[in-house]
């Protein structure tokens, strides 16, 4: 049972984490959910799909934002830019789809935006077949149906 | 701070993870927020990287929010009038980033992305074309263009024209070629005596033709681009003494005229269109401050918008004067020597994707002449009789007026068997006015069928899959609307679905294709635990959405079919222990 002003959420995997409300209600989704039934306050909310490794990192990231959003004083703009930074480079591909996946469906906006933002700077620049290497995209065009594609599109090669 | 929103899935229901991680990637909104921030020739790269990309990238949507992200450029040619490279083509009309153009070569139209550099030949119109422009309309997602046109040859002030001049309308990807907008006012636009000032909105395209006293009638063409609907505002004739220095522009979203009398601008605004209404007092704005640039002496203003008036000159920089302080800005200034083109914002929009946009879904099979015809027969011979009979047999009001004299005549059955044999053909989903929207078994088509007359036609295609589709009449504009409800991959109760779902609504006549509405309540349709029920009045939608406690918020979605609003309400949990026998009526 969380104290007062904190909630309680468990990951697919059964972990469970304490987290200040203002942490958690970074996501619009749990917001919503809290907001409209008092019985998630107090008990536990089951953030189903989310692993507890991915559900730590959400958590890490909300905290340093909903910190920063009190006091800006001990965390400047600049602070929270290098922290941004460093949370999206140490990321691996599989934990950016999970946590892009995650931070989508409980809406947490910042977080999305800056993980769409590493993505696209990971897509700039790069030829097709790169992308589908990097990305483990499956190809699904047939080679003519391709050829048409470049054909109409010369501007971007 | 509570809003009556769902958040976009519920909890329980959203499939995130699947075991075969290799095989999956991004949810569609996910690569759709990640493509829209890359820089245009990235995302041309990306269009061939697999189907789902091509797919995200080529919607009208992507298109539409990838341009209003990216800033204005400004495009610059060089002052100069040498016939160079850099003069091959006049710049007419832009929109969305595209660009009209006629080739100085080749005397052809064409439309170019400013961007991308890919070129659109347009078939020829009339011969002497005094204006063209170009349309977006973004609630249908069509491109139009409309061409004024006089002939004989004659120019516009110069020699006399004998034949006359008219309009010409063309959908992109619909329209081979050119089809006349017949407009009386423009018959005479070949005539010497008459000054021709175009204004254009979004949607509007306004012509004037101011004649001399005595030569002919002054008035204005406005022209609803959408709806092809035009009318004909005549002006006063006593506003001005002379045409010379009058233009027309927009005041806000008035269209006003102004004239130009030394040193003052007189300014009337109309204020109804419908009544052909003016402004009963002119306003009066002094120009004195145009004396500090001689280089505007014989500028006029092209738009006032929020108390600032601004004059767009050619050849030099734009500027905007605030007329409650009289203060001046001026902005954009152009590079030396440039000349200024258009101010556009870049656009990965295809032209090829546009010109090959299927054509108008709606294609009206007509029957068989039907010998067993009781009732209605009566009517297609009047028809024939002469054209007024025709008109007020085709009239919306006779029609409904026909429907309700006659006796519900026949209530149509079919064998209660499950036999897949030709009664299962067709299945049913709504009746209204004689009408009958059904799905054929076979090719699992749309299409609504007069069971009198057994004319069909056929509809577009629906998205993936239909909860419920649903046909009105509205009696008061005489259309026929229909609400398609769906959701995305996945079935209602069924297999979880990590797709959204939503409305869309299609008026029949005006739209080619579906139009979405928004409807945030209705994004997770797909979901496991809602039950869906549905409530129709004639022209009220009512979707209630039902969940197991705690999997989400009970709501009842209300759509005003005739102003496509709708309204949420909740539903007290409390009202019932379990909802699974719940329903809904009136």
């Amino acid at each position: 049972m969380a104290s007062k002003g904190n909630l309680t959420l468990k990951s697919c995997n059964g972990k469970e984490f304490i987290v200040e409300e203002k942490v958690a209600v970074m996501s619009t989704t749990i917001k919503n959910m809290v907001d409209v039934d008092d019985s998630f306050a107090q008990g536990v909310i089951p953030i189903i799909g989310v692993d507890g490794k991915i559900l730590a990192k959400l958590i890490e990231y909300c905290k340093e934002h909903a910190e920063a959003d009190e006091d800006e004083e001990v965390k400047s703009e600049e602070y929270l830019k290098k922290f941004d930074e460093k949370f999206v480079d140490e990321l691996n591909l599989n934990d950016l789809y999970d946590l892009l996946k995650a931070s989508n469906y409980l809406e947490i906006t910042k977080l999305l935006n800056l993980l769409c933002q590493k993505v696209a700077s990971m897509i700039k620049g790069k030829k097709p077949e790169e992308i589908r290497r990097i990305f483990n995209i499956k190809n699904d065009f047939t080679p003519e149906e391709e050829e048409e594609i470049n054909r109409q599109n010369p501007w971007a090669f | 701070m509570r809003k009556d929103r769902v958040s976009s899935g519920n909890i329980y229901e959203q499939k995130l993870f699947s075991n075969n991680k290799s095989e999956i990637f991004l949810p569609r909104e996910i690569i759709f927020d990640i493509l829209i921030r890359l820089p245009l020739k990235s995302l041309g790269r990306c269009t061939c990287v697999c189907k789902l990309w091509h797919a995200i990238v080529e919607d009208h949507k992507f298109v539409l929010e990838y341009s209003d992200r990216s800033n204005f450029v400004y495009e610059y040619k060089d002052d100069t009038n040498a016939a160079g490279e850099e003069q091959q083509a006049s710049w007419l009309s832009t929109v969305n980033g595209l660009v009209l153009q006629k080739s100085k070569l080749t005397k052809k139209y064409r439309i170019m992305n400013v961007a991308t550099k890919e070129i659109l030949d347009l078939p020829n119109p009339h011969d002497t074309v005094y204006y063209m422009s170009i349309f977006y309309l973004p609630t249908t997602d069509i491109y139009k263009l409309i061409c004024i046109f006089g002939n004989g040859g004659g120019a516009r002030r110069g020699k006399k024209g004998t034949t006359k001049g008219g309009c010409e309308i063309m959908t992109l990807g619909t329209d081979r070629t050119w089809r006349t907008l017949d407009i009386p006012s423009l018959y005479d636009l070949g005539s010497k005596w008459a000054w021709l000032r175009l204004v254009v909105t979004d949607d509007l395209f306004f012509l004037a033709k101011f004649c001399d006293p005595g030569f002919g009638v002054s008035e204005i063409v406005r022209i609803d681009v959408g709806t092809e609907h035009f009318e004909k505002i005549r002006i006063p004739h006593d506003f001005f003494s002379s045409w010379e220095n009058v233009r027309p522009f927009l005041w806000d979203t008035k269209l006003c005229l102004a004239n130009k009398v030394e040193q003052e601008l007189h300014v009337y605004t109309l204020e109804d269109h419908k009544k052909e209404q003016w402004a009963q007092r002119k306003i009066v704005i002094h120009l004195s401050f145009l004396n500090e640039y001689p280089e505007f002496q014989h500028v006029f203003p092209y738009e006032f918008e929020n108390g600032w008036l601004w004059f767009f000159p050619r050849n030099a920089h734009h500027i905007a004067y605030d007329i409650d302080s009289k203060s001046v800005h001026i902005a954009n200034r152009l590079p030396l020597g440039k000349r200024h083109l258009a101010c556009v914002k870049y656009t990965p929009v295809s032209l090829a994707r546009i010109q090959r946009k299927e054509e108008v879904n709606s294609e009206v099979i007509r029957p068989k002449e039907n010998p067993n015809m009781q009732g209605p027969e009566f009517s297609p011979k009047c028809k024939c009789v002469c054209k007024l009979w025709c008109a007020i047999i085709e009239e919306g009001n006779f029609v409904i007026d026909y429907s309700s004299r006659s006796e519900i005549v026949y209530y149509e059955y079919r064998d209660e068997t499950n036999a897949a044999g030709d009664v299962e053909e067709v299945l049913w989903l709504s009746v209204i006015n004689g009408l009958v929207l059904e799905k054929t078994a076979l090719t699992k088509k749309y299409r609504l069928r007069n069971p009198a007359t057994k004319e069909i036609l056929d509809l577009p295609n629906p998205r993936d899959t239909v909860y419920y589709i649903k046909m009105f009449y509205l009696p008061k504009t005489n259309n026929y609307k229909l609400v398609y409800v769906c959701g995305k991959e996945g079935t209602r109760r069924g297999k979880k679905g990590t797709r959204k779902g939503g409305c869309e609504v299609m008026t029949l006549g005006t739209d080619c294709t579906r139009r979405r509405l928004d409807i945030p309540s209705l994004y997770n349709l797909g979901s496991k635990r809602a039950w869906l029920n549905l409530v129709v009045t004639d022209d009220l939608f009512f979707i209630t959405k039902f969940y197991d406690p705690g999997f989400g918020v009970f709501k009842v979605v209300c759509i005003d079919m005739g102003s496509e609003q709708f309204v949420n309400f909740r539903i007290p949990q409390i009202l019932f222990s379990s909802w699974k026998n719940v329903q809904p009526f009136l």
